[in-house]
């Protein structure tokens, strides 16, 4: 069953993705841009298979959601790490 | 706990650790606002994540959800800051490369003006100041017509300003005289600046000093022009030639060197001007390959055009600054002086050169230092080799110390060397050794010359073998000569002693006193002469006789012969050292003997005692006075000594006539004659 606000987060999030193809170029330019680029992807399959979880399979596409909010979290923190702590960022 | 609470339990530290760098670097970047952005999302997701574990955790009780939209809130702040981060990255790029736009403004040497669409100055760059001359703070926000009123052209460059602003072409460049302390020369471009809609907002004027490159250009045209009047005025002719070989430039001295004028010339090759021959092929060919190898062709000797000139011509490649060949040059100088002169040298040397050759003596020349030390030949000519045996090479390398023999190397080689530097000529004689090792006698004729402000020694060297071989035979002879005249007077000395001696016998048979005493007179005179003969036969000399010896032999043999005994007549010899001729020593000792005779024979008389006193003295020069005088009974009174029938006295007075000499009578104390006289000298016989 879908719910309105999964909808409309998937919806924003796919136009976000859209963006961030579009000006991938650009947005390698910025430090650590990997894993700011790894951590989005992630959340957005997360909000993704929210949805899907709806509809099929529900324990393990929950369990793959949860398992991408891990992954883009610890994704956020590594490029915070690289951008503000590490010479890289600095530079 | 489930699974997927401990998902969410390592998803919340993540995050919160996220937030903990967050808060730990965000004093220290520059990218402030993004982070922060940042940071609410991070919030956010911690709140997600918080929510997500609880709810897994079973520990829903606690910690209401603060509801889902905050999940779409995420994904918009997401948006939110890519956008920002982007812009922010855009303008950070644009702010580098106004910085670095600024940076090469600032940094170019050209300067650039930037002014709005009411003409005013907005902006200059660095090189303003030093390419005007104005200060940049004086000219900002005004019209040029506001701080140089003066400035010529200034309402032109106005006028280029609006143009440019209205039609949006670029103006220029334009080479405008800036009013600075200094002249300069300034070349300006005016360029439109427009907006997004193409509508022209201001203008950029680009300043560059060419005052440099105005006065480079100005002094190679200065350097051109000095070149052209070099040229003109050079007596060196210069024809420019293209690569089509056709005469593009030549200089004013063309026609005075070929007959050719210029304007006949211009634009023309050799083969439309020149009459055709070998010359005209040698200096085409002569050009074709200087443009083959680009190397200089000659200096060689040409003939010239015109009759009886002859040319030197010198074809040079002329590149550009790109190394490309792009001309011919064919420099010609009339040499015919040097040439002539040349022809005349040669002739000249080579009539000195068949002297110096063929000349009978040796001639050589020959470097010395200041010491008077010979250096080595420089010069040697074929009679020189002819009489040495070296070739003329082998001489060129040795000295003349080489050649000589070993003790007349160090005979007074220094002091002869020392005079010929004084500028004495020396005359000696050496003895050379040849190459085979003969000894050869030479005389050296040396003189000193300067060539080229060295001193050098010209020597004539002859060879003397045959004189000197001449020389001693006739030494030889001489000496044989010498010795038969000695023979002859020691004969001569012997058979007037014969005389002598046979007149003695005969008087002994005579028994007239009278005839006695002429017999001895007779026999005192041949002695006197046989003692000048045993005098010759006895000296080196046997054309002179010591006088003094003579005399004094002949005294003694007097005193001797009137056999005057005891000291009753002393005889007193006062004779100076005179080497006299035979022809006046024979005269001279007659005189003494018949004088001193007399005063023997007559001025003692009876047994008187007295003396005799012969005297020679030289009265100056050649002239002598002999003086024989006794203190005896003297002449009788009026007794005129040129006029008595005495042989004695005639003979004296006779012989005084023939030597030229003053005969004095002094009847002073006995009787003093004396005779003046100079050597006399017998005409020599006249040789047919």
């Amino acid at each position: 069953m879908i719910q309105h606000n999964e909808l409309i987060t998937f919806l924003v999030g796919t136009g976000v993705a859209l963006f961030i193809f579009i000006n991938r170029r650009r947005i390698k330019q910025l430090p650590g841009s990997t894993w700011l680029f790894l951590s989005y992807s992630v959340l957005y399959v997360g909000w993704t298979l929210t949805i899907v979880e709806g509809f099929m399979m529900e324990e393990i596409v929950n369990l793959l959601e949860h398992a991408c909010y891990m992954v883009s979290s610890i994704s956020a923190a590594l490029w915070c790490w690289i951008v503000l702590v590490t010479e890289e960022g600095g530079r | 706990m489930t699974f997927v609470s401990l998902l969410d339990l390592v998803a919340v530290l993540s995050s919160v650790g996220a937030l903990m760098f967050i808060l730990w670097g965000v004093r220290r970047t520059s990218w402030k606002p993004e982070i922060t952005l940042f940071a609410l999302i991070i919030i956010l997701t911690i709140n997600d994540n918080v929510g997500n574990f609880l709810e897994w955790a079973g520990i829903t009780s606690w910690f209401d959800q603060p509801g889902d939209f905050l999940k779409v809130l995420t994904a918009m702040l997401w948006a939110f800051f890519f956008y920002t981060f982007l812009q922010e990255l855009t303008e950070s790029k644009l702010r580098e490369i106004q910085d670095l736009d600024e940076k090469i403004l600032d940094g170019s040497p050209v300067a650039f003006i930037l002014r709005d669409s009411d003409l005013r100055i907005l902006k200059v760059s660095k090189a303003f100041q030093e390419v005007t001359g104005y200060d940049p703070a004086l000219v900002m926000g005004k019209k040029t017509e506001e701080f140089m009123p003066d400035m010529p052209g200034r309402k032109e460059l106005d006028a280029r300003l609006r143009k440019v602003a209205e039609t949006g072409e670029q103006e220029g460049p334009t080479e405008v005289r800036a009013p600075s302390p200094v002249p300069r020369f300034i070349r300006e471009n005016i360029f439109p600046v427009c907006d997004q809609q193409g509508k022209v907002t201001n203008t950029l004027s680009v300043l560059e000093d060419i005052t440099i490159q105005v006065e480079t250009e100005r002094k190679l045209r200065e350097i051109q022009d000095l070149d052209e009047k070099i040229l003109d005025s050079s007596p060196v002719s210069f024809v420019l030639h293209d690569l089509d070989l056709r005469i593009i430039r030549v200089s004013s001295a063309y026609e005075k060197v070929t007959g050719f004028k210029a304007e006949d010339v211009l634009g023309k090759t050799l083969t439309d001007f020149m009459p055709a021959g070998p010359q005209r092929d040698s200096i085409i060919m002569s050009m074709k390959n200087v443009m083959k190898m680009e190397l200089q062709v000659g200096p060689q000797d040409i003939e010239s055009p015109l009759p009886n000139r002859y040319l030197r011509e010198t074809i040079l490649p002329v590149f550009d600054t790109g190394g490309r060949l792009v001309n011919i040059l064919a420099v010609l100088e009339d040499i015919t002086e040097q040439k002539l002169a040349r022809d005349a040298l040669r002739e000249s040397e080579e009539r000195y050169r068949m002297l110096f050759d063929n000349i009978h003596d040796g001639v050589v020349l020959y470097d010395m230092d200041e010491n008077g030390v010979p250096g080595r030949f420089i010069e040697v000519n074929a009679q020189f080799c002819d009489m040495t045996g070296y070739s003329r090479r082998d001489l060129l390398r040795m000295t003349p110390m080489d050649l000589l023999v070993k003790e007349d190397r160090i005979k007074d080689a220094r002091a002869v060397g020392v005079n010929l530097l004084q500028g004495r000529s020396t005359f000696v004689e050496r003895n050379i050794i040849t190459r085979r090792g003969a000894e050869v006698p030479c005389e050296f004729n040396a003189h000193s010359l300067n060539l080229g402000n060295k001193p050098v020694i010209l020597s004539v060297v002859r060879d003397i073998t045959e004189r000197k071989e001449a020389r001693d035979r006739i030494k030889d002879s001489l000496v044989e000569k010498e010795t038969l005249l000695r023979e002859i007077h020691h004969r001569v000395k012997n058979n007037l002693q014969v005389i002598s001696g046979l007149l003695n016998l005969q008087s002994h048979y005579i028994d007239d006193e009278r005839v006695r005493t002429i017999y001895k007179e007779s026999q005192n005179r041949i002695k006197t002469m046989a003692l000048i003969h045993e005098e010759l036969y006895q000296r080196e000399d046997l054309a002179r006789i010591n006088l003094a010896d003579y005399i004094r032999g002949l005294a003694e043999n007097l005193m001797a012969s009137y056999s005057i005994k005891g000291d009753r007549i002393r005889l007193n010899l006062d004779l100076a050292d005179a080497d006299i001729a035979l022809d006046t020593a024979i005269p001279c000792g007659l005189i003494v003997n018949e004088l001193v005779s007399n005063a023997l024979k007559h001025a003692f008389p009876e047994g008187r005692p007295g003396k005799v006193r012969v005297s020679l003295s030289c009265t100056g020069g050649d002239s002598w006075e002999l003086t024989v005088s006794d203190n005896g009974i003297g002449l009788p009174d009026g007794l005129d000594y040129t006029r008595t029938m005495s042989m004695g006295m005639q003979l004296v007075v006779v012989l005084a006539q023939q030597l030229n000499a003053e005969l004095q009578y002094r009847g002073e104390a006995g009787t003093v004659f004396s005779l003046t006289f100079r050597e006399y000298h017998e005409a020599a016989p006249e040789i047919v």
